[in-house]
Parts: C-alpha cells; structure tokens; sequence
C-alpha cells in the first residue's frame, strides 16, 4: 500500500475517534456502543498498518482479489449491526409500551382516588 | 448522621432475607441513624414476594434497568429523601454489615466517597478467584496512570457517597459495570475518594452476574470507558 494512502487513512481513523470520544463525552451516544465502534476503529488500524495480513487471508480462503473479502466482510458486518438495531429497536418499543401502560394504570388511580375524596 | 443503604437486587429471594435482617439487626448497635431501600431490579423469581411479606422498604422497578439504573434509582431516592450519605450495599450477602459505621467514619472526615475495598489489606479472605483478581489488578493499574490515583479495588461495589456525590450520582450514573466508570469519574472531577479494607464473603447462592466468557470483552469495554472518562473535559 502506498504511503500517502495509508497515512490519509490513519488521519481518517483519528478523526473517527475523536468523533466516537466527543458523543461519549456529550453522553449522545452510551459508551457500551462507544467501545463497540473503538473496538472496530482498532480492528481497522491493524489492517491499514499491516495490509499483507488481509491479502495473505484473501488467498487463504480462495479470494480472487483482497478487495472481494473486504467488500464482503464490510457487508456482513453492516447486515450485522443493522440486525442488533432492529433488536434493540423491538425491545426498546416493548419497554416504552410497559411504561406507557404502568403510567396510564398510576394516573388513572391517581385520578379515581381524588374523586373519592 | 442519616445513613441509607442502598441494597440492589436481581433474583435474590434466598439472600435478601439475610441480607436485610442483618442491616436491621446492625441498626441498633451503630452510632448513626440507619435506613435501607430494597431495589428490586425487575425480578423473575419472588424477591418481590420475600420482601413484601417481611414489610421491608422496597422499591420495584417495573422491568430490569441493569445494575447501574437499580442504584441510581436508590441514589435518587437517597437525595429526594435528604439523606447525608448513601451506601451501595450488594442484596447478595457478599458484603460485611459490621463494615457500615466504618465507611460512615470516613465521610466524616471528609472524604466524598469512600470503597471499601478487599485489597487494602489481608483482613478480607476471599478475595474472588484467580483470573478475576489479575482482572482487578489491571484495572486498578490503568485508572493509576489515567488519574494518577491508586484504587486498589475499583469493582468493589461497597461504596459509601456523601450528600456531593449523591446529588452528582441521581443526575448521572453509568449503566453497564459502572463501579471503575464512576470511581475515575470522581476522582477525575476532583473529589476526595477515599479507600478502606473490609471483609467480604462468599456469595452463598446463586452465580455472580458477570459472565466468564464475555469477561474478555468486558475487560476491553471497561478499559475504554476508563480512558475516555479520564481524558478530554467533560461535557455539561
């Protein structure tokens, strides 16, 4: 890999970080999800710093190109965070339903006991 | 001073009884005006049921929060009730009652926050197993170089906050594995933490909440909310 592109690349890499860091720190994003994506930052970092471990993988497992496995790889990876959102997004929607329920159930009790006085 | 414990608890119906017959027994011999507050962390088995037939305070929440919302509820409660110092108590009955009035001493003078820690010295026996305690050590060597303060036990979750901290706390405290995020946090902010040894036991039944398998990741997640804790200011 040329030098300029893998340097551009680590600049990229460092810009992310301290994109992740700022929405940790502005408590916009919650830091289990903030060390998943560091997690993947430094998953990353490993590959532009020694790219011969992708292209030695690649042929390893039959790859005509090294790019074939990345684009693959990034596709599964993106269908697999898409998936734990949906999940995320269902337990959320049951947790607000439970709420909306309990608060409902509290006002409406609230409510009856001051008619009775 | 008013004191309350915090006892969280998830599925905890064979120790809760134990546990808060103890706090109750100890109120009477200790120097401080001593409360509980039971929070109930949405449990599956009857802790609910435990604990309203032995008329303890109790709190239920209405579906599992996780570790961190369980106390931080027991903090708001703490603040909204005015009470001096707050202290997180386990519901599992790994934690030594007998331990209170020393935790208290140290608020007195002067500390914010005060551990109670199984490191400090040899007094405590079991000290967890093997892999965990290499877990700790590292972690208490990573919060060393990020704050430049030594924690001999940052996972310990036998803590004692003062009026400061409880207030700070009921606004803002993290959900997952909160005991090292929430120590640096402190530390970080300047407040005076401090550490004493105590005892703690077996848990007697049941398994702890964390999970062999995914300590490793676990190890990792807390590493960097330790890190970026300690760095850059914090944000309003």
């Amino acid at each position: 890999m040329n030098l300029t592109l893998k340097l551009f690349l680590i600049i990229l890499l460092l810009f992310q970080f301290i994109l992740i860091v700022r929405v940790v720190k502005l408590k916009k994003l919650s830091m289990k999800y903030g060390s998943f994506w560091i997690f993947l930052l430094i998953l990353m970092l490993i590959v532009v710093i020694f790219p011969e471990l992708i292209i030695s993988l690649s042929k390893l497992f039959g790859f005509e190109a090294p790019s074939n496995m990345v684009f693959l790889l990034g596709f599964f990876f993106l269908f697999y965070v898409i998936f734990i959102l949906t999940i995320s997004i269902s337990i959320q929607n049951n947790k607000i339903k439970l709420l909306i329920e309990e608060v409902s159930f509290l006002k409406e009790k609230e409510n009856s006991n001051g008619k009775k006085r | 001073m008013k004191v309350l414990m915090i006892v969280p608890a998830y599925n905890e119906e064979l120790n809760i009884k134990d546990t808060i017959s103890k706090i109750i027994e100890y109120k009477k011999k200790s120097n401080n005006e001593i409360d509980y507050i039971v929070i109930n962390d949405g449990s599956t088995d009857k802790t609910k049921e435990v604990c309203e037939k032995n008329n303890y305070n109790i709190i239920n929440l209405i579906h599992n929060l996780g570790i961190g919302g369980a106390v931080q509820t027991g903090y708001k409660y703490a603040l909204e009730n005015n009470y001096d110092v707050a202290i997180q108590f386990d519901g599992d009955g790994q934690h030594d009652e007998n331990y209170i009035d020393k935790l208290v001493d140290e608020i007195k003078k002067g500390n914010d926050f005060v551990i109670g820690s199984r490191f400090v010295s040899d007094l405590s026996k079991f000290k967890s197993t093997g892999t965990r305690r290499m877990g700790i050590k590292f972690l208490s060597l990573l919060i060393k170089i990020c704050t430049g303060k030594r924690i001999y036990d940052p996972t310990s979750g036998f803590r004692a906050a003062n009026k400061r901290v409880i207030e700070l706390f009921s606004k803002n405290y993290p959900t997952e594995y909160p005991e090292p995020e929430s120590t640096t946090s402190l530390i970080r902010k300047k407040y005076k933490v401090g550490e004493i040894p105590v005892e703690m036991h077996e848990r007697k039944h049941g398994t702890s909440s964390i999970k062999p398998l995914k300590s490793i990741y676990y190890m990792f997640s807390v590493s960097v909310a330790i890190i970026i804790t300690s760095i850059w200011r914090e944000g309003k």
